[in-house]
């Protein structure tokens, strides 16, 4: 296999193979997540969830893409058309493009990237940025005062907590001393009899607390799903999406969900390393847990009041990955010597 | 480079010196002759999700019925017919909350490459991001005696 | 292939700058600005910088044009339409982008180019050597930054407070 990678028509073999693998693998990831969160929500509440289409229910997704792809999907009147349109491109593309950093092809010894830049993370962070005009513009171009009042309540929210999250990593920078998901999974400790490999959590427990709860504002999901907190705002910025555009929101949400999960697997978990489960699976098995774990948030705690969001994130988590930062690197420096 | 042929494990991540000259050559196959040839692959694939996504926008005009109506057009606002535009003035909070975004987001931007180089710079890194980090912390407990936080 | 992006790019951020100043409705003109700051970040990418390239994004397109669109939906439904009071302005301002690419073209006469002197792309532009050069050789300007970002704050926090009295 490696004589591939040296030969230059090869290299470029496995640059196409890696992005169809990982166009086709997140699309069909997402809308099994869509159809993982829906049973596991319907057990939770001690209902079956979708259990008709198809067995177990698995053809749902199908069904309700197919309906919602021949559905109407209007402009509504006197908006601003072009970036009415633009705005779910948005959400779509950069939830895609955070995949170019992150391995998709894993087996002993060979990972896939498409990209494996020297500023890794930061990239993921970069493309991540940008969703805050998908819901901005979505909100401001729906003519709707709550589209408007949606968009920009989530994205002062996507703004604060995505400070909280870039700071939670920093101790694991520090660690690590590499922006690279690669050398961060690869961090080697030498612990006595034991050399190899472990999952940084033990070393940044609060970073990962921090990382967590960050990730779920920055998706939007529950409690910190304020963008469209049916109650009082509708559908937030979706209120006036429909058909394709507003499956491509959705689509979007999701493709986030497993980005984060798949962050938080590499960053704290190991990434694909699990004992002698082999990578491929030990990764994919991480990553379904951590959506688990963020349905099971669903499932489980009620939404957050705006006011209180925001103290979350500027009162406590700012300060705590502050300290945190500070603390681990005295710790470094005081056991390296 | 796009991919990687089994990252030795325990390889220190990037043992930087404080001199450029003895930075270590990279692990990559191929000698970078360029350094853009790591990100064309990035290129493609953004040209690709571009299209991609370019794609299911056209068609979501494409597919389905098309028969708009006056009132189906109209903006939903729970049944009541809006009289004035959405666009309205809104709270000074949110660009409060931008402001100081900008201000944090700009630190955190400084932590990543001192975060890289803190096992080389050791206690004099450490004093370095101390100094800068009072600064901040300062700003941060003048913006929150100030009421910059609060939204109730 | 480098000069095929850099065309395409440098181009683009061209179209970008020309929307900003062309566009009635402000929303748009951000939006031609967000163009310019991520044409400008490949274009940092062309010259091996890819920290600030990332940094580019992270901090122009993520965050100081959030606070623009902010600041629009403050504004309220402002629109800027017609050719405005200050006619004169196109004649004047036409002039001024002549004498300005004049001085361009002055200056790049004495510009004498040559191969920049380390070239280890595997270490130029990389997270850990602009770490190097800003916590050994540009430590105040890094120190003072904190002190400018203080000032910021206590701008923003000046311009937003509720009148007491």
């Amino acid at each position: 296999m490696s004589d591939l990678y040296k030969d230059p028509i090869g290299h470029w073999v496995v640059v196409v193979l890696a992005m169809a693998v990982v166009l086709f693998v997140l699309l069909t990831a997402t809308a099994y997540t869509v159809w993982f969160e829906r049973v596991a929500l319907g057990h939770i509440q001690r209902r079956p969830g979708p259990n008709r289409v198809g067995p177990w229910g698995l053809m749902q997704l199908a069904a309700d893409g197919i309906k919602l792809a021949f559905k109407e999907s209007f402009v509504p009147a006197k908006t601003d058309r072009v970036i009415y349109v633009i705005a779910p491109t948005i959400a779509v593309a950069a939830a895609f493009l955070a995949w170019a950093v992150i391995p998709i092809g894993l087996w002993y010894n060979v990972q896939y990237w498409i990209a494996d830049v020297n500023v890794g993370v930061l990239l993921i962070f970069a493309v991540s940025s940008l969703n805050v005009y998908a819901i901005v513009l979505g909100g401001y171009a729906s003519n709707n005062k709550y589209s408007l009042l949606g968009g920009l309540r989530s994205a002062a929210q996507l703004i604060s907590y995505e400070m909280a999250m870039g700071l939670s990593l920093v101790p694991t920078f520090m660690i690590v001393g590499s922006l690279r998901l690669r050398d961060i999974v690869d961090y080697t400790v030498h612990w006595g009899p034991y050399t190899g490999p472990i999952p940084l959590i033990l070393l940044t427990p609060i970073g990962f607390l921090i990382y967590m709860i960050a990730a779920v504002a920055e998706t939007n999901r529950t409690p910190f799903d304020l963008p469209e907190a049916e109650q009082e705002l509708i559908g937030g910025f979706l209120t006036e999406y429909s058909g394709l555009k507003f499956v491509m929101y959705y689509l979007a949400e999701y493709v986030n969900v497993i980005t984060a999960s798949a962050l938080a697997t590499l960053l704290f978990f190991g990434g694909w390393y699990l004992w002698v489960v082999p990578p491929v699976l030990a990764f994919f098995l991480k990553v379904v847990f951590f959506v688990f774990v963020y349905i099971w948030l669903r499932g489980t705690f009620p939404r957050l009041r705006y006011d209180m969001l925001m103290r979350l994130g500027w009162k406590v988590l700012l300060p705590l990955a502050i300290v945190n930062v500070i603390v681990t690197g005295v710790i470094i420096v005081l056991v390296q010597g | 480079m796009c991919y990687s042929v089994g990252a030795p494990r325990g390889r220190p991540a990037f043992p930087v010196l404080l001199e450029l000259a003895s930075f270590p050559k990279a692990a990559s196959p191929e000698a970078f002759g360029n350094l853009l040839e790591s990100y064309v692959p990035l290129l493609i694939y953004v040209l690709i999700v571009l299209g991609l996504v370019g794609t299911v926008a056209s068609l979501s005009f494409v597919l389905g019925p098309s028969k708009p109506t006056k009132t189906k057009l109209a903006p939903y606002e729970s049944g009541i017919i809006p009289e004035t535009p959405a666009m309205r003035r809104l709270s000074v909070r949110f660009y409060l909350t931008a402001m100081l975004f900008i201000i944090f987001d700009v630190e955190a931007v400084f932590f990543y490459p001192w975060a890289v180089l803190m096992r080389q710079l050791k206690w004099f890194g450490l004093i370095e991001m101390f100094v800068f980090m009072g600064v901040l912390l300062v700003a941060l407990a003048y913006i929150w005696r100030n009421g910059g936080f609060d939204w109730d | 292939m480098a000069i095929a992006v850099f065309i395409v790019f440098g181009l683009l951020a061209i179209a970008g700058g020309v929307g900003v100043i062309t566009f009635h409705q402000p929303i748009r003109s951000v939006l031609s600005l967000v163009v310019v700051m991520l044409s400008l970040s490949v274009l940092f990418l062309l010259l091996s910088a890819q920290f600030v390239f990332v940094v580019q994004i992270i901090v122009y397109a993520g965050a100081v044009m959030v606070l623009f669109l902010f600041v629009i939906a403050l504004l309220g439904p402002a629109r800027e339409t017609g050719p405005g009071r200050l006619r004169f302005q196109t004649g004047l301002s036409s002039l001024f982008v002549l004498a300005f690419f004049g001085l361009l073209y002055a200056m790049l006469q004495g510009v004498q180019y040559r191969q920049p002197d380390h070239t280890d792309l595997n270490v130029f532009g990389t997270v850990q050597s602009i770490a190097v050069g800003l916590f050994t050789t540009y430590l105040y300007p890094f120190e003072l930054t904190s002190v400018l970002l203080l000032v910021a704050a206590i701008g923003a926090i000046y311009l937003s407070r509720r009148d007491e009295s």
